[in-house]
């Protein structure tokens, strides 16, 4: 590793920054040691990616087109055939942009379960923190993210072209849609410490994962606004995070129906204790790992 | 002990000589003397669909009912689509039971020589077997609808007090349009299959090309939810018929026009014809390519 830092090589303190030395415990000395070994971040997700599109022709081309399938098919069912409301704002938009928030939570979290379990010949020949694994295997989520915001950009400007109106209010109400992102990152990587540890030696943690993310997807308002749950279930929601969040993304984006305030901040709530409650279970099981293999 | 292992081998029969030609039948009579290779394909290929996991074959019935459940709430709940006098849990059934022996068995048909990658190199037999015995795990999805269907119309006999299957004749026909299904989706796996193993392109843009495909077949709602001007156009399709039929052997529907089964069954009988005939330019060429 140190002959990758030309800057640093062959001085002493490049070396002591890669001798190998017992594990520091504790939450912040983990944090450290991830940034330490953050360029792993792009070398695993660039694994991931190569996994995901081998022995395809298109090969890149598929991380492009794949994301508009899924939205293309629910438009073509929900927007034409059944004619979901969607609060004034043309169904296309509406779905693209709930579908932004939705997509990058299901796609992160179905790529972190599987974190551990395709990335294992790495961990058995070098050392590297176990918990970049199901931060590094997010990479292609990011990627269809950004597609998803480039379709969206082009959609914004189509409406803004024949109807002269683009939708999109974009202000101060944009940092909702910042502030559910990061806390669907949240989200994601607290449910993934769990379902990763479980995935790297079960097949059963895909499938059950496949299966409730399609539940929860349903149970989500991105197909139909909020405003159309019934009101005896609308209470309910409040143990859906993601309902807050999807609301709150689209509220940055539209700048009409502001989400509860209340609602969001027990999301946020849950989000965070997730990810706490993820990290200390995840660090349990690394160091029986740890200690099992030496 | 001579005798026997002489009469058991029989050399002359299993040399192998070059092939000229397009000869169909002895194509057919050959996959069959290596009939006892489906058992062993097949078998492997259903053992992959729980490979590692810690509730095993359990799976195997689980998997299908969620697509049932959500599609129950989904289309015949938020969507209200209107079922046409049965309960809609069956007709979902029922639609599913029909559509699942054609998009399993094609996926999976579809995976027999990418799954026999190292075998095909290195053995010959005939490789018609291998799309045709990898066919087997998506036959557990049909199964386990039927079993469904029948518990379902058992609990409305016995809730409801009424029988929502047609009993008559024409019911014994429904397991023939069954395997008219099955047979355009083994007909559709002979051709992707050759080029599944190369790129696996083919097995997205199949998954893609089904998910539409569901929605232009009548399976999730009545044929009658489409406006009568455009009806026609629908029987175009060749599943249309095949799962309108189906239904109709079961519920008793009105049955769809009389020209509507032929021109399915001719239109299965040209993709056969293609794909088979195809199967063999490409075979020899896509064996060696692997």
């Amino acid at each position: 590793m140190s002959a990758a830092r030309p800057q640093a090589a062959g001085t002493p303190q490049s070396l002591a920054l890669w001798s190998n030395e017992p594990k520091r415990p504790g939450p912040i000395a983990t944090a450290m040691e991830v940034w330490q070994y953050r360029r792993f971040v792009n070398f695993l997700g660039a694994k991931s990616f190569r996994k995901l599109y081998a022995r395809t022709i298109l090969g890149w081309t598929w991380v492009l087109v794949a994301p508009l399938f899924p939205v293309l098919m629910n438009l073509l069912v929900f927007g034409v055939l059944v004619g979901m409301t969607s609060e004034g704002i043309p169904y296309f938009l509406f779905l693209m942009v709930g579908n932004l928030a939705w997509e990058f939570f299901a796609s992160a979290l179905m790529w972190s379960t599987r974190g551990l379990e395709m990335h294992r010949k790495v961990i058995d020949q070098v050392y590297v923190p176990r918990v970049i694994l199901p931060i590094a295997t997010m990479t292609p989520a990011v990627f269809t993210f950004l597609i998803n915001v480039t379709v969206t950009v082009c959609v914004v400007i189509y409406y803004w072209v024949t109807d002269g109106t683009p939708y999109v209010s974009i202000g101060w109400n944009t940092l909702w849609s910042v502030a559910s992102l990061a806390l669907i990152v949240s989200l994601v990587l607290g449910i993934g410490m769990f379902t990763s540890v479980w995935g790297e030696t079960a097949r059963d943690a895909r499938f059950t994962m496949g299966n409730a993310v399609l539940i929860w997807f349903l149970m989500t308002p991105v197909l139909y606004p909020t405003s159309q749950v019934p009101v005896e279930y609308q209470k309910w929601l409040v143990l859906n995070p993601m309902a807050s969040f999807v609301e709150a993304f689209k509220y940055g984006f539209f700048g009409t129906n502001p989400p509860d305030p209340m609602r969001f901040a027990i999301g946020a709530a849950i989000a965070v204790g997730v990810l706490a409650a993820g990290l200390v279970f995840f660090a349990w099981r690394s160091e029986i790992e740890e200690t099992a293999v030496a | 002990m001579a005798g026997a292992a002489v009469a058991v081998h029989k050399p002359a029969k299993w040399v192998l000589t070059k092939d000229h030609g397009f000869h169909p039948v002895a194509r057919v009579k050959e996959a069959w003397r290596y009939r006892r290779l489906v058992a062993f394909f097949a078998s492997q290929a259903f053992s992959s669909l729980y490979k590692k996991t810690q509730l095993g074959i359990l799976w195997v019935p689980l998997r299908p009912l969620v697509p049932l459940l959500i599609g129950t709430v989904v289309y015949g709940g938020l969507m209200n689509i209107p079922s046409t006098g049965v309960p809609y849990f069956l007709l979902l059934t029922v639609g599913f039971l029909a559509w699942n022996c054609f998009d399993g068995p094609w996926m999976w048909g579809s995976r027999g020589f990418e799954l026999n990658r190292d075998l095909i190199t290195k053995l010959y037999f005939p490789r018609m077997i291998l799309p045709l015995s990898t066919m087997v795990p998506g036959f557990v999805e049909p199964t386990v609808n039927l079993a469904v269907a029948l518990t379902a119309f058992i609990y409305y006999r016995v809730h409801e007090g009424v029988w929502y299957i047609q009993w008559g004749p024409r019911l014994l026909l429904a397991p023939l349009f069954l395997l008219a299904i099955l047979f355009l989706a083994f007909s559709l796996a002979l051709a992707t299959s050759l080029y599944q193993v190369r790129a696996r392109d083919v097995r997205f843009i199949i998954g893609y090309f089904l998910g539409f495909w569901m929605y232009l077949t009548p399976v999730i709602y009545p044929v009658t939810l489409i406006p009568l001007q455009w009806r026609w156009l629908v029987w175009f399709n060749p599943m249309a018929p095949l799962v309108e039929e189906f239904k109709a052997a079961i519920f008793g529907f009105p049955r769809p026009p009389a020209w509507a089964l032929p021109l399915a069954l001719c239109e299965i009988a040209v993709v056969f014809a293609a794909a088979f005939w195809h199967f063999h330019v490409m075979e020899s060429h896509t064996a060696d390519k692997v």
